[in-house]
């Protein structure tokens, strides 16, 4: 049988959090995003698609993750990204369906494993067999759309935040592919300037060949939505002395927008304005400043920044707000208040 | 929710029967048998409740993965409570006493008298707690404590004093009192005036 070609996709809205160029927060913005976003009543389900699996480490802890990749290969007892997507890659069938952990208040994950650059190999020639209209292909593909699309209906999901690997490989082209949304997270440094200007080009070339794949494709397969819109952009990690953002990193905010502006939101709009509905500043989602102190806390803690025992009173209000804005802004503009 | 009648057998509110009758109205939208079996499995899966034994698995349709034991270490299928809400109830303020209370979960509900931190590391991850930042000084400070105390091949058990105090939760003052009443009395030292008094 197929990848179940009726699954529907459900409500939730899909978001990655992407930028090719690692150390920018990726996964600290999904953690205290997501408890945000659960803060204001909503259901989140974060999916650790990074074969660092950082994500699992950072909300589980570190005993419990080493046993769940311990057990993940098993045939009944794996509980990690990986263990669902097993037997698609040693094609003995479809999509084993794994129950999530809860671990913040309504917000769940699916842990990621190390065994996913498995899965990230058996990806190219997946995509290949796409192109030949192989349902192997297809089924291996989505196969992470499919598991997402059950485990967010069976728990009444609003939205979906996938942790992505800091590359441009197959595994991230699929789970953006799957998305609806993508945030663009951008440390103020010359590399996180010069890594956007190749995302837009690479986006591009993915959704321009999912296209051809869509055409071509037999009927009855489980297909990717396969055109993920740019909700904003958040500046990270810039010091703050004053009030005033330091001098060393303020020169970099304009110069992130204007690539944000020329390298990615015209590249895309350039494919179809619909990818891109928001340009300049008013894409940007928010601004996080290096919290220090709290940021380590709530790593080692396993809470998000404004739960931590650690800092001030001052520095985790001013967390809780920094995320909150963030929270209500991407509600707004997936629509789902 | 089904009524028991005098028999004691269970029957079918009429709630019950309209809840019935739209989950078999929904399964018949499936083509086939095999179809429905695999979604009522899926939804016993998710649900956490006993999925049928008759799961068909490897043959290229969507199953979902039977119960085993493995799965029962981390999540309980059949218990009366779960232990994310035997957390909420008993609500633990400190990691020694979340300690405490989910060895105490391990002793009754699990049957599971003697642990090793991992286990209460795994039921911590279960009960949706937050992360102990250190699991092993956790275990070793509620052991310092005397809500645990040692067991054979360096495992962990709850001590009496532990469970006592795990029972008397959420009450506050009472845990208080029993970890007032379980403390070593001290012997003042006698001064030696007192000592003096005593000769003559």
């Amino acid at each position: 049988m197929d990848p179940n070609p009726t699954t529907s996709r459900g409500r939730a809205q899909r978001i990655a959090i992407f930028n090719h160029k690692g150390g920018v927060g990726k996964t600290t913005l999904n953690v205290n995003i997501a408890a945000a976003l659960a803060s204001l009543g909503k259901r989140i389900l974060l999916v650790d698609s990074d074969p660092q699996c950082n994500l699992t480490a950072y909300l589980i802890e570190e005993s419990v993750v080493d046993d769940l990749l311990d057990t993940s290969d098993s045939e009944d007892g794996g509980r990690t990204v990986w263990s669902a997507v097993k037997p698609v890659v040693d094609a003995t069938g479809t999509i084993r369906i794994i129950r999530p952990i809860e671990r913040l208040s309504n917000v769940f994950i699916l842990p990621g494993d190390i065994r996913l650059s498995e899965f990230e190999q058996e990806l190219s020639p997946m995509w290949n067999e796409c192109f030949q209209r192989k349902p192997k292909g297809f089924r291996g593909t989505t196969a992470l759309s499919n598991l997402v699309d059950h485990v967010a209906s069976a728990y009444d999901i609003d939205f979906v935040f996938y942790d992505a690997g800091p590359n441009i490989g197959p595994l991230n082209r699929v789970l953006l592919l799957d998305c609806d949304y993508f945030i663009v997270p951008a440390a103020c440094d010359l590399f996180s300037i010069r890594a956007l200007k190749t995302l837009g080009y690479t986006l591009v070339n993915w959704i321009n060949d999912w296209k051809t794949i869509e055409e071509l494709a037999p009927t009855n397969v489980h297909m990717l939505p396969g055109s993920p819109k740019f909700l904003g952009y958040i500046p990270q990690r810039f010091r703050v002395y004053g009030g005033d953002v330091a001098s060393s990193y303020a020169r970099y905010l304009p110069r992130i927008e204007k690539s944000i502006s020329s390298d990615l939101v015209t590249v895309l709009r350039r494919l179809n304005p619909s990818l891109a509905p928001f340009s300049g500043g008013a894409s940007e989602l928010g601004q996080v400043k290096d919290f220090g102190t709290i940021a380590t806390a709530s790593q080692t803690q396993g809470k998000p920044m404004k739960d931590v025992d650690a800092g001030t009173p001052g520095q985790r209000a001013e967390a809780e707000e920094t995320f909150l804005e963030i929270a209500l802004k991407i509600v707004t503009r997936t629509g789902t208040v | 929710m089904a009524v028991r009648s005098e028999d004691g057998e269970a029957r079918f509110s009429s709630n019950d029967l309209e809840i019935l009758n739209e989950i078999l109205r929904a399964l018949a939208k499936l083509d086939s048998a095999p179809d429905q079996e695999r979604m009522l499995n899926t939804v016993a899966t998710f649900l956490g409740l006993p999925a049928h034994a008759n799961v068909r698995s490897g043959n290229g349709a969507l199953s979902p993965s039977p119960i085993t034991s493995n799965q029962e270490s981390l999540f309980s299928e059949d218990r009366s409570i779960s232990p994310k809400q035997f957390m909420f109830e008993k609500q633990p303020k400190t990691d020694i006493e979340k300690v405490a209370c989910l060895a105490y979960y391990l002793t009754h509900y699990r049957e599971i008298p003697h642990f090793k931190t991992l286990d209460i590391s795994k039921l911590n991850t279960e009960a949706a707690q937050v992360k102990f930042a250190n699991a092993a000084v956790a275990v070793d400070n509620a052991t310092k404590r005397n809500f645990l105390a040692l067991a054979s091949k360096g495992m962990k058990q709850l001590s009496a004093l532990g469970e006592q105090y795990v029972l008397a939760l959420p009450d506050r003052e009472k845990a208080r009192g029993i970890m007032e009443n379980a403390r070593p009395r001290r012997r003042t030292k006698r001064t030696s005036q007192q000592r003096n008094q005593d000769y003559e």
